[in-house]
């Protein structure tokens, strides 16, 4: 005579782990609180903006501003962007748009744990829909962003590839691989909250070493680094999806996928695994 | 009856220096992962029993009282039986949905209505769309909080915000029903209001934990009483007992 409502509260320490029993339990526990990703989801979006002059404006001012500084720095010789294949604006506005959705998702779910200590310590509910609900902000953030970038396109008289359409199932990679580090993230930023800074850095750094405000150098030093930018080769990739249609790198960008793959599914994992004894610790 | 709930030897160990806690929670972080067993029985440096040794089991048509001093454990027990926590030591089973009051206004977005934030509070609580669509008029009813439903919150008065937060708690319809002492900012009419609403509850066979200090409410509502002190379960009995238990010790220690 079970009841399917009981519940069992015993120590962390004691709870065995199978990971096919865990790997269930995620997926029941997402299942069930889409609506609640939701929710948060529309609460932050309605809040964020509600105080605001501009508002949902900020989305594309950040990488309006960004392109004018570099085709300045380009115009005034401090800095070389290298010959792009499309005018610069095109190119670096396309080349940001995809970078955020992996910048702002990372930074984004570092910091959705410790912002919302308050309830975590108040409330039992899936932590995990905290980071999903962090993320969709970004993906709506990115349609934001795209939606302007068609108007550049217009403007330049640059015309997509075809397989633009294919977009979304490209982005995928990129996206379970920036969601696998926020998981991991938001985990360390509970406990030291120096994690947030940190990552705002290590996310600056890998903007200027991921070729989105400049040509690829073909430098044999920076090719060593591109080939373990993973959100770099995917975001080029992507990039070349829909200027060209043909990504320039399939083998890099295959084996990118793949780990983006097991990023999402390790780092999730071990988020369920250990998120109680974070929890407690906010 | 059957118990519906049943608390064996739970503990829970807190720590009182954040560096440590830091340090420890690393520690058993690497050994869950590696799927070693971590000393739970014993404290390590800095860390003290927020609770020791509780047992207590509770059947579906008790109203349980909890009072006992500050720090005494009392809102550490009720986000066990919560599940916001989980014990170091014990077990702790519960049969029924549990609905939680720990703090009013937790999840609460000061940027954003009244309106907006009862589908949001709702579904944290575990409602979804159709049910809050159904139950909004009478949370908004229940609140009575009149023009102020579409005003952001954080312009709200400490017992508005009681008051809708409450009223979208006991909205979900709990089985088991966790209150911390909260009710004692809200104005008399209020209070009187809740009770109403609570005793509806225990018509209905619903379960009520409840955290006072209030000992009045106690006695005219609780029909079991549990006095924790220094982490421990003093005494267990009838509200009367326990209460004149807790009147002596505290007299003794004033006095």
């Amino acid at each position: 005579m079970k009841n399917p409502n009981e519940k069992v509260y015993i120590p962390i320490s004691e709870q065995k782990i199978s990971i096919f029993a865990v790997w269930t339990e995620m997926f029941d526990e997402i299942k069930s609180s889409y609506e609640l990703i939701w929710r948060l989801f529309l609460r932050d979006f309605i809040a964020g903006y509600k105080q605001s002059i501009l508002g949902i404006l900020w989305v594309i001012i950040m990488p309006l501003i960004m392109t004018s500084i570099f085709i300045f720095l380009n115009y005034s010789g401090i800095f070389n962007t290298g010959q792009t294949t499309v005018p610069y604006p095109v190119f670096s506005l396309l080349g940001l748009t995809i970078w955020q959705l992996f910048s702002s998702g990372v930074i984004s779910c570092t910091n959705s744990l410790v912002i919302s200590g308050g309830l975590i310590t108040k409330i039992n509910f899936p932590k995990e829909t905290l980071i999903f609900s962090s993320i969709s902000q970004s993906i709506l953030d990115f349609i934001i962003r795209f939606i302007f970038l068609g108007i550049v396109f217009v403007i330049f008289r640059i015309c997509p590839s075809w397989k633009i359409i294919f977009l979304p199932l490209f982005l995928i990679p990129l996206i379970l691989f920036t969601i696998g580090l926020g998981f991991l993230f938001s985990l360390f930023n509970a406990f030291i909250h120096d994690i947030s800074n940190l990552v705002s850095l290590f996310v600056t750094f890998l903007l200027f070493m991921t070729p989105v405000l400049y040509q690829q150098p073909t430098s044999k030093i920076y090719n060593m680094f591109y080939k373990l930018n993973i959100p770099g080769i995917l975001i080029v990739s992507t990039r070349d999806i829909v200027l060209t249609g043909n990504i320039s790198q399939p083998t890099l960008f295959f084996y990118s996928c793949i780990i983006s793959i097991l990023v999402f599914v390790i780092f999730w994992t071990l988020f369920h695994l250990v998120e109680p004894i974070v929890s407690e610790r906010i | 009856m059957e118990k519906i709930i049943r608390v064996k030897s739970v503990s829970k160990k807190f720590c009182k220096s954040i560096r440590e806690s830091i340090v420890y929670g690393i520690h058993d972080i690497t050994r869950r992962i590696l799927c070693l067993k971590t000393q739970n029985e014993k404290l390590r440096e800095n860390e003290f029993w927020a609770l020791q040794d509780i047992s207590f089991e509770l059947r579906k048509d008790e109203t349980l009282g909890i009072i006992g001093p500050n720090g005494a454990g009392k809102t550490t027990l009720l986000k066990l039986l919560s599940g916001i926590i989980l014990p170091d030591k014990g077990r702790i089973e519960i049969e029924g949905k549990v609905g939680s009051i720990i703090e009013i206004g937790a999840g609460f977005h000061s940027l954003l209505t009244g309106r907006e934030n009862i589908y949001i509070n709702g579904t944290i609580l575990g409602m979804n769309k159709k049910e809050i669509d159904k139950k909004f008029d009478s949370i908004v009813e229940f609140a009575d909080i009149g023009d102020f439903l579409d005003i952001p919150v954080k312009n709200y008065s400490s017992g508005m915000f009681i008051r809708l937060g409450f009223s979208i708690a006991i909205h979900c319809e709990p089985e088991i029903l966790l209150i911390d002492e909260i009710l004692t900012l809200a104005d008399y009419d209020f209070q009187l209001k809740c009770f109403k609403k609570l005793n509806d509850f225990k018509k209905q066979n619903k379960t009520i934990i409840f955290v006072t200090h209030n000992l009045n409410y106690l006695l005219d509502f609780t029909n079991r009483c549990l006095l924790i002190m220094n982490g421990k379960i003093i005494s267990d009995d009838i509200p009367e007992k326990v209460i004149s238990k807790y009147k002596e010790i505290a007299n003794k220690k004033v006095l």
